[in-house]
């Protein structure tokens, strides 16, 4: 368990080809830090380049207070979980959870001992000698996480690691990362491309977009004031509406999450949405429409708990003025009021 | 336009015209590629421009091995060709194949051609005639082993230019070469050929039981004789000392000899065609060196080379072999002989030949050409120089060669070398006769 | 879902089946058959006697040390192709997966020997190692070492293994680069996290997963260091010296053909038909429980 230090760190292939662009976090040792980000962002680079996979072309990174910039993979005690598990296909469970110990020169029965006790934590008891190909899909990712458990590193770090997995797994394999980080406490990087993920298991977040760090926070955080468009467009699903507006006589965006949009009369409506499409999820509704000339055609969804008549074309709104967010245009940041 | 094509058409029938009356085709063969083929060519439009009922269509088939494999398959494919070209040691092979061939003489008598056994050249025919004085095959391309020396190098090593006669004066040269810093002394081509065959015929002892192998099958070989094994010894001894240079069991020492690499060589008189073209010092040609020592030496040297095998075959007709024996007795024509042993270094293979050629002047031109024919013809051939006749020799020759082989490389004692190449050529020579019975 | 061919008619898959089978039979087939019954005749050259002798040719082949010496001349002939084939192709092939850069021009210089005929490359290896005037023989000779494989049968064998090599290495290595580029990145990083060196990572990981193109190359080297270096041999030392290079396929043509002893190089075929066959046999019956597919 460590700490874990990105100082200004920043990537460049070639000098006209910078993908990461100055990241800066301070993350506390036992924290479960989640980089959340869509494809192409560089999440995965900077993931890669705690573990040593990827060079660090300027800055920083630091692991329990030691630079790690010219360590090799293997000696910089980090532990990594592939989204495509990475497991060695000609060896056995047992052996692919073994073999970076039996390296390390660990006795066999200390190397029992731990592999045995990683097994309990993830329910591999059974499949100890079987090969990865006659696994399931969970239970590869369940090998995958109980061979980087055994190294007891000082940090784990997660490379997608349930993009893989159907939708239905992916949501138990969630609940069972959160029993390990609770169990073990070990400071924790995941990288995702899911805001759910990010969501439910980070304790703070990394948001990033195109090699800058966008907002980094507490999950509930991010998405109570999103500091730029992108971070309010890329939490929370439907997207937070931003339609634009004047504000104080300037151009800005105006952005209202879906859920505080409540339907009024049309008396005391603030927008009017032309309905275009009607989702009803049971539990809500969506409604995705558009507003009137004078919001710029603008497409906004609503999220409502009662079902909406079909027929009607329009959907009048309101919103509590505490919960608008305003942004600016031009920079995408966001305007404090 | 049309006329056009009305005249070629008409001279295309001309043409078809003229080859209505059937030319009986004769195929021919051989093995002689490059300027030789081109010779051989030459004889062949020749006797095809001098009458109009034969047509010779000679073919080049690849070397002697190949070819000799090609028309024992075609044979056996009921489609052999008229005229074989074989290599000498493929005699015993062909003269058993009683069903296969049809022996010279036969030809010849059987076609009313004009043929005189006693024109040709004892020592060059006797290879190819059987016990009772037939002629099996005609002599084609003969040669024999000579010996050569670089005048150059050896004045070079403040020697006379002068060619050792004794095997013993030649180690002694080859001594004071090696001492004054040259690096190949002697080397030689056809290992077999010159130092077992020829080796034997020019000291006047067998090779083989029953005259060479010539009496019958059942002939073994003698060839680790004290004198053979002396022989052997000797090359073994000077490759140790650096004095011989193994160059290999066909004509390599040629190109060793050509580019002035070693000093002294033995080898075929037709390398001289190449050598005079590679050569850039001054060389000259001699007798083989021999033992003083051995009674009867020098006898006379032996043939290498091939002769000319006449193929039976299901369909022939009596026309065909009339074709064959015309143009067997045109290649044995003096005029014929005599371009023939000019234009290619082999020797002549009748005594008319050579005379003919000996009064043109040739011979005062270029002297080696003679010596080939003196040294055949140094004394009357005995049984053990008449040449030899064992089965499956191909394979005989390189038994012999390996054998050697291990002696030049220092891992065999002549004795022993010597021994196992008679127990291994007789096991070859009893598994062709029981082949042949 | 399955792709299916359906022929309608009932004689049309033999009609295109039949051209195929007919190669097959006159030139596999008949020859083979042919050889078999020759090795029970004793015949001459030119078949115009044939004596059946039962297994004589046979007992005559076993009882020949020349023969038997074949044996272990192919034997280590064909380990010695096989292996260094295998080795050095592994090799280029994995410095050639790391290169970036000029990636093109090196697989491309290392790819083309292989067009080159066997007897091509085996005279263009003689020439350059001619005891006399090839430029190797002068390098050696200038290192003090006396070259000379016209005598010294280690030297000859030397040679022809070096001229066989040297073809195979881009067959080799095309399938071994192939293989490589096929192991997943993420393998060895997970390796390297792991603490495995290069080494460890190479031998651990890499060679095993491997296996099924080591395993193919192997059995496609011997069966080329059997019958495709037949060129090879026959353009450079045909055998020699003092049979230092004759292995079993050379045998049997300079049996059969130079010394037209058919009946013994058609029992010579028969039994290495027979030593191919069991190879190919042991190959996939026992190393191939270990491959890792």
């Amino acid at each position: 368990m460590a700490a874990v230090s990105f100082r200004d760190v920043r990537k460049s292939y070639t000098a006209e080809l910078q993908v990461i662009h100055g990241v800066s976090m301070e993350i506390e040792d036992g924290e479960f830090i989640v980089i959340l980000g869509p494809s192409g962002c560089g999440k995965s680079t900077l993931l890669r380049m705690v573990a040593g996979l990827e060079t660090i072309s300027a800055g920083e990174i630091a692991i329990g207070g030691r630079v790690v910039n010219n360590l090799e993979p293997k000696d910089r005690d980090i532990a990594m979980v592939f989204q495509n598990y990475a497991l060695y296909p000609h060896m056995s469970v047992y052996d692919n959870m073994a073999y970076g110990l039996r390296i390390r020169g660990l006795s066999k029965e200390e190397i029992s001992v731990r592999v045995q006790k990683a097994a309990d934590i993830l329910e591999l008891e059974k499949f100890l000698e079987r090969k990865p190909r006659a696994l399931s899909g969970g239970q590869r990712q369940r090998v995958a996480m109980g061979r980087a458990i055994v190294r007891e590193p000082q940090v784990f770090l997660f490379d997608e690691p349930l993009s893989n997995l159907d939708a239905k797994l992916r949501v138990q394999m969630r609940a069972e990362l959160q029993a390990l980080h609770r169990r073990l406490g070990t400071t924790s990087l995941f990288v995702t491309h899911d805001q759910v993920e990010a969501m439910t298991l980070a304790q703070r977040m990394i948001v990033m977009n195109a090699g800058r760090a966008e907002q980094i926070g507490a999950p509930l955080e991010i998405y109570a004031k999103p500091a730029t468009t992108f971070v309010a467009g890329f939490i929370g699903s439907p997207p937070m509406n931003l339609i634009p507006s004047k504000r104080e006589g300037r151009d800005a965006l105006l952005g209202v999450r879906p859920e505080h949009l409540a339907p009024c009369g049309r008396g005391e409506a603030m927008m009017t949405v032309d309905v275009d499409l009607i989702e009803p999820l049971g539990s809500d509704t969506l409604v995705y429409g558009h507003l009137g000339a004078n919001g710029a055609g603008a497409r906004v969804a609503v999220r409502l708990h009662q079902s909406v008549d079909a027929r009607a074309g329009h959907l009048a709104v309101r919103y509590d003025p505490a919960q608008a967010h305003w942004f600016d245009p031009a920079s995408g940041k966001r305007i404090e009021q | 336009m049309r006329i056009k094509m009305l005249v070629i058409a008409m001279s295309g029938l001309g043409l078809f015209g003229a080859n209505a009356h059937a030319q009986t085709e004769i195929q021919w063969w051989h093995s002689m590629g490059g300027a030789l083929g081109d010779r051989v060519n030459e004889l062949a439009t020749k006797f095809n421009a001098s009458q109009k009922d034969y047509k010779v269509v000679a073919t080049y088939k690849g070397q002697y091995p190949v070819s000799m494999t090609a028309a024992i398959a075609a044979f056996r494919a009921g489609n052999a060709p008229h005229i074989l070209q074989v290599f000498e040691v493929g005699t015993a092979t062909m003269m058993a194949a009683k069903g296969a061939i049809v022996p010279v003489a036969t030809v010849m008598k059987n076609a009313k051609e004009p043929f005189e056994p006693k024109a040709y050249l004892p020592t060059v025919a006797g290879y190819y005639t059987d016990m009772k004085g037939n002629m099996l095959s005609l002599p084609f391309n003969s040669s024999t082993a000579l010996f050569y020396i670089n005048k150059d190098a050896l004045k070079k090593a403040g020697l006379e230019p002068a060619a050792p006669k004794t095997w013993k004066e030649l180690v002694a040269t080859a001594e004071k070469l090696k001492a004054a810093g040259h690096a190949c002394p002697y080397t030689t081509s056809w290992p077999s050929w010159v130092h077992i065959e020829n080796f034997s015929a020019w000291h006047n002892v067998p090779i083989g039981t029953m005259q060479n192998g010539m009496g019958g099958l059942d002939t073994k070989f003698t060839i680790n004789s004290p004198l053979h094994v002396r022989q052997i010894a000797m090359l073994g001894d000077m490759a140790k000392k650096g004095l011989f240079t193994y160059a290999g069991r066909t004509n390599q020492g040629d190109a060793k000899f050509g580019s002035g690499e070693c000093a002294m060589f033995t080898g075929s008189a037709s390398a001289q065609a190449g050598i005079r073209k590679a050569a850039k010092f001054e060389w000259s040609v001699h007798f083989l060196p021999y033992h003083d020592d051995v009674k009867g030496a020098p006898q006379n040297s032996i043939i290498g080379g091939a002769s000319l095998w006449v193929m039976a075959s299901k369909n022939r007709k009596p026309d065909e072999y009339k074709g064959v024996a015309k143009f067997l007795a045109f290649l044995s024509q003096p005029e014929i002989q005599m371009e023939w042993h000019t234009g290619t270094g082999y020797v002549p293979i009748t005594l008319a030949a050579f005379e003919l050629t000996r009064k043109s002047g040739y011979y005062d031109k270029e002297p080696g050409a003679e010596l080939t024919v003196r040294q055949l013809t140094n004394k009357t051939p005995t049984a053990n120089s008449k040449g030899l006749r064992f089965g499956n020799f191909v394979q005989g020759r390189e038994v012999i060669e390996e054998e050697m082989e291990s002696v030049f490389a220092g891992k065999k004692d002549a004795k022993t070398a010597m021994n196992d190449a008679v127990k291994r050529g007789n096991d070859i020579l009893r598994k062709f006769q029981a082949a042949n019975k | 879902m399955e792709k299916r061919v359906v022929f309608r008619s009932a004689w049309l898959p033999y009609a295109l089946l039949a051209p195929q089978i007919a190669i097959t039979i006159v030139f596999f087939f008949w020859p083979a058959v042919q050889a078999v019954w020759f090795a029970f005749q004793l015949q001459d050259a030119f078949g115009l006697h044939t004596e059946f002798v039962g297994l004589q040719n046979f007992e005559a082949l076993f009882a020949d040390e020349h023969y038997l010496g074949s044996f272990r001349t192919t034997a280590v002939f064909s380990v010695l192709v096989a292996f260094s084939g295998i080795a050095i192709s592994l090799l280029l092939a994995t410095m050639a997966d790391r290169v970036l850069r000029g990636a093109l021009a090196y697989k491309t210089l290392l790819i083309w020997p292989y067009a080159v005929a066997p007897a091509i490359a085996g005279v263009l290896w003689a020439f350059m190692f001619a005891p006399s005037i090839g430029i190797v023989t002068y390098v050696l000779k200038g290192m003090g070492v006396d070259w000379n494989w016209i005598i010294q049968g280690d030297q000859a064998m030397l040679l022809v293994v070096m001229a066989s090599v040297w073809k195979q290495i881009s067959y080799n290595f095309l399938f071994f680069l192939a293989g490589l580029q096929s192991i997943p990145k993420s393998l060895i990083e997970a390796a390297a996290i792991d603490g495995a060196g290069p080494a460890r990572r190479f031998w651990t990981i890499v060679f095993p997963l491997l296996s099924p193109t080591t395993f193919f190359l192997l059995v496609v080297n011997i069966v080329y260091a059997f019958f495709d270096t037949f060129g090879v041999i026959d353009a450079t030392t045909q055998g020699g010296p003092a049979q230092a290079t004759q292995i079993l396929v050379y045998k049997v043509y300079y049996d059969g053909v130079k010394a037209a002893d058919l009946g013994g190089s058609s029992a010579q075929s028969v039994i290495l038909m027979f030593i191919v066959i069991t190879l190919t046999v042991i190959q996939f019956r026992f190393v191939e429980r270990k491959v890792q597919y």
